[in-house]
């Protein structure tokens, strides 16, 4: 995949558990859980506006673009 | 609730007709001996038919088989899986078998020709429809993905 999730890397720096900003951004931890592993197909622009909220950071620091050679 | 009570018709109707395929299993020559006689038909036709029958009835139990399973996982609420379109398939599979016995079967008896192009139709049709599901079953799963 191109685009990689550092929620974990933004999570570890405000030190928030998965429980806490689950909570706070009203969405369940298996889908906290299945957007940390990079699982996720997509993201709601409300969701991620709800994560930059709470961690109090920009979309750009939790989606990063890599270029993976895959066309 | 009106679409479970629906579901749980098909489920008993296939059912029904598991419950016929198994009679007619026990009784088909009786019956086709019986079919001969009433409409005065050359007694050469026995053997073809029942010969095709019985070749056609792993086929139909299958298909059977399979729709109980499609039903109910419907009736389960689980409509949109990758199992529900591998059983469709299988059923298109099972009918594609069918139509190809009825094929060979009509050189010895004309309307098998009729039922086989029947079943052909049949097969077209579980497979668009098989399409259709492993479509929304992709849907589904971005849907899921999407948090």
């Amino acid at each position: 995949m191109s685009i990689r999730i550092n929620l974990d890397v933004e999570m570890a720096k405000k030190k928030i558990s998965s429980g806490a900003l689950a909570e706070q951004i009203g969405i369940t931890q298996a889908n906290l859980s299945i957007l940390k592993t990079g699982k996720a197909k997509a993201i709601r622009f409300s969701t991620l506006e709800a994560i930059c909220e709470a961690l109090g950071c920009q979309p750009g620091d939790i989606l990063e673009y890599v270029d993976d050679g895959k066309e | 609730m009106k679409k479970d009570r629906s579901a749980f018709v098909s489920l008993v109707s296939v059912g029904v007709l598991g419950a016929v395929l198994a009679a007619l299993a026990v009784f088909a020559p009786a019956l086709v001996s019986a079919f001969i006689e009433h409409f005065d038909r050359p007694e050469r036709i026995y053997l073809p038919i029942v010969v095709t029958f019985y070749a056609i009835l792993p086929f139909a139990a299958g298909v059977l088989i399979c729709l109980w399973k499609l039903l109910g996982n419907i009736l389960a609420g689980e409509v949109f899986l990758p199992q529900n379109v591998r059983l469709l398939r299988s059923i298109s599979f099972l009918l594609f078998f069918a139509t190809i016995i009825f094929a060979v079967a009509g050189y010895f008896y004309m309307p098998f020709y009729l039922l086989g192009v029947c079943a052909a139709f049949m097969v077209l049709i579980v497979r668009v429809v098989k399409n259709c599901f492993a479509a929304a079953v992709e849907l589904k799963e971005e849907n899921d993905l999407t948090v």
